[in-house]
């Protein structure tokens, strides 16, 4: 079964894009920050990343940069979830490694069409 | 800089050029000095009473520049100075101007003008940073006067009453009121320098320099001339070359005061005050940055709690935490479009406020306008078909387009909303054409029109068209966003419209985006 | 059973309102615009009156005014639903003749207890 790992750290939000993806019929493992999420992708050998920008210490394009350079696959997906409060976000996400990004607040009615975008 | 350097050669070529240039003047001087003292005095007195005739011309000239009372009394005295040194000249021993022949007159004459100078010069070391009128307004005038009255005194005292001391005797040499002058006038200059010492900070510290120069070098030539016997003596000659290289020093003092830096008073201002500005500068710098951080932040915060409530609304709907009712289904419903409307009056409100704070950056990508044509038939299509309307989009072939897409997209999807919700029966078309490096898109419908009072206001913020019977969700801001954000883009947003025929919405911009000056 | 008068030109919050006060067991009747309030209530007379400040036409303050200068009871509850979003907006419904007034968003929780208040 597809592992998706969830890096959020706002509780709401992570239920939220759990419950989403566990309703498709996907396998989520949950972190609540960006060391976490480094750990988690090289532990568990996930296929695809969600990633939250805004995190406390390192933010999402550190732990994005971490995970590229860690024996983790460099193949992995990994989607940028990002409110672009300021011009650049998208290049910064993309410039980090990020394969792609989604937009804030998520519309609960197009985001797996736009995650499954990534799981080919 | 040193005292005798002007700054245009290196330093060090510069000290031995005037110095060369100095002892060759001086040698020559002496060796006229030896051949015939007439002409070496007559030399000697004329290269000084030019140069302080040229003080007197430039400090009157630039009197108006030159904010110092210090320097227009120096200056000014030096007219008066320089023409009894010019009579001084004049009636030297062997001259045969004055009748008589005595050495008493020149010697006279000799002592009144260093009296005069050693006075003036002290009381201007009084009157420094001080002003005798209110802003200086009539100072140069009433120096002129006091110092014409002084100079006529003194000549009036020596040729008309004769009742000025006798300075030389002939056989005898010097008299005792004429030693004792001299250390009376040295005594005066060296509490001149005494306070130049004190006010030291208040001058350009070249033209401090020079001053100091110039008076250390008169006290030597005073000291000089208390050791002479006869007029064609050795120390006489001393004394007079000090006197010279005395009055060069002036010379030089005044040149960088009045011309070269005529405004150092007022530099020391400028520079407070560009001190000041850079201050300031650097506080709006941090305002402005602080605004954009507060604006990025408020951004986030504000769309954070939405995330819940957009997300699990749309998750209830869609039936996935269980089954529900209709009611539950319909009220749900009716939260999920008021969290859409405050998504977008958040994201319209930050945009204003980026676009207000002169924030905005465009966000320039490559992108295919028919494929943003097509994304807003395939979001407004439904709409519009519920509510009896026929929305058509023409497609284009294929238009690049360098621009910020996601703006543009916001346009459109703002003029396309506007028209169906203001439209009733009838369609609502979309189109462009592009002509060079214009694109222009236009939104078209048959909808209830715009009255001509309500069209001039339309473009402003917060400015809501009220139809009676009609209630419709918005801002007020959506058409005023929009026109601010076409302009960002280089083009601009027009309407045409009559009430009850419809209305026509057009807006341009650059096909390949270039930044604009003000928005 | 207690009559209760809303005037409302937001299609939702009228409904919401609504909703919860048949909810509660009271018969409502609902008015789209100032106008059609102070007619409605002389033709009605509810037992209160819910009204909010923000309406096309006529503005509430110049419906309560209307409302008091009309035949209908003096002594009936006219509470002003508003946003508070100028200072002043309090002493002008109280100057213009509102019993009381209740703040928006509404609390689904609270309102009744508020409203019950006038209710006597």
């Amino acid at each position: 079964m597809t592992k998706i790992l969830v890096i959020e750290d706002n509780e709401k939000n992570r239920y939220l894009i759990s419950f989403i993806l566990r309703d498709s019929g996907y396998d989520v493992i949950e972190a609540i920050t960006g060391e976490e999420g480094v750990e988690t992708a090289i532990r568990e050998h996930v296929d695809l990343v969600l990633m939250d920008i805004q995190l406390p210490g390192i933010d999402g394009y550190e732990t994005t940069r971490r995970i590229r350079a860690s024996p983790a696959d460099d193949t992995i997906p990994i989607i940028a979830l990002t409110s672009f409060a300021m011009t650049g976000d998208r290049e910064r996400a993309l410039a980090a490694g990020c394969t792609g990004y989604i937009e804030k607040p998520i519309n609960p009615d197009t985001i797996m069409d736009d995650i499954q975008k990534y799981l080919r | 800089m040193g005292i005798f350097q002007t700054g245009r050669y290196p330093a060090s070529i510069e000290l031995i050029l005037y110095g060369a240039i100095a002892c060759i003047i001086l040698f020559c001087l002496y060796v006229v000095n030896l051949n015939n003292f007439l002409l070496f005095h007559s030399l000697v007195e004329i290269a000084s009473i030019v140069v302080a005739f040229s003080i007197f011309v430039i400090v009157w000239n630039t009197r108006r520049t030159i904010t110092s009372t210090f320097f227009l009394i120096i200056g000014i005295s030096f007219l008066f100075s320089g023409t009894i040194d010019l009579v001084h000249m004049l009636a030297y021993k062997g001259m045969s101007v004055f009748p008589g022949n005595s050495a008493d007159l020149p010697t006279q004459l000799w002592i009144a003008a260093r009296y005069y100078q050693s006075i003036t010069f002290l009381i201007a070391t009084l009157l420094i940073r001080r002003s005798i009128t209110k802003d200086r307004k009539y100072d140069d005038s009433i120096i002129l006067v006091v110092c014409a009255a002084a100079f006529c005194l003194v000549m009036t005292s020596i040729f008309l009453w004769q009742n000025f001391p006798c300075c030389y005797i002939e056989g005898t040499g010097l008299t005792p009121f004429k030693i004792a002058s001299e250390y009376v006038i040295s005594a005066f200059l060296i509490l001149a320098i005494i306070i130049l010492a004190l006010r030291r900070s208040t001058f350009n510290p070249v033209v401090w320099q020079y001053l100091i120069a110039a008076q250390v070098f008169l006290i030597v030539g005073e000291l000089a001339f208390t050791t002479y016997v006869g007029v064609y003596d050795f120390m006489n000659m001393i004394g007079h070359l000090a006197k010279l290289v005395s009055v060069y020093f002036f010379y030089r003092a005044i040149v960088v005061v009045a011309l070269t830096h005529p405004l150092d008073l007022l530099f020391s201002e400028l520079k407070e005050k560009s001190m000041a500005l850079e201050q300031s500068n650097n506080q709006l710098k941090m305002l402005d940055r602080l605004k954009s951080m507060f604006i990025a932040s408020m951004s986030h915060e504000l769309r954070t709690p939405l995330n819940s409530i957009i997300g699990f609304t749309g998750i209830l709907i869609k039936g996935m935490a269980g089954e529900l009712n209709a009611e539950q289904k319909k009220q749900l419903g009716m939260v999920q479009e008021s969290s859409r409307h405050l998504l977008s009056l958040i994201n319209d409100v930050i945009d204003i406020s980026k676009i207000e704070a002169g924030n905005i950056e465009a966000d320039i990508s490559q992108f295919n306008l028919a494929d943003v044509f097509r994304e807003v038939e395939n979001t407004f299509g439904p709409t519009a078909q519920e509510r009896g309307l026929v929305l058509t989009v023409e497609i284009p072939e294929s238009i690049t387009i360098t621009s910020d897409e996601r703006r543009i997209k916001q346009v459109i999807m703002n003029l396309v909303s506007n028209a169906i919700k203001f439209t009733d029966e009838g369609r609502i078309g979309l189109t462009v054409r592009q002509e060079g490096m214009v694109v222009e898109v236009r939104v078209s419908d048959t909808g209830i029109g715009i009255g001509k009072e309500d069209l001039e206001q339309l473009f402003r913020p917060f400015v809501r068209v009220q139809v009676p019977g009609r209630f419709t969700e918005g801002t007020g801001l959506g058409l005023y966003l929009s026109k601010k954000l076409v302009q960002f883009l280089g083009g601009d947003i027009t309407v045409e419209s009559e009430l009850q025929k419809g209305s026509m919405f057009t807006f341009s911009f650059l096909a390949t985006y270039e930044k604009q000056e003000d928005l």
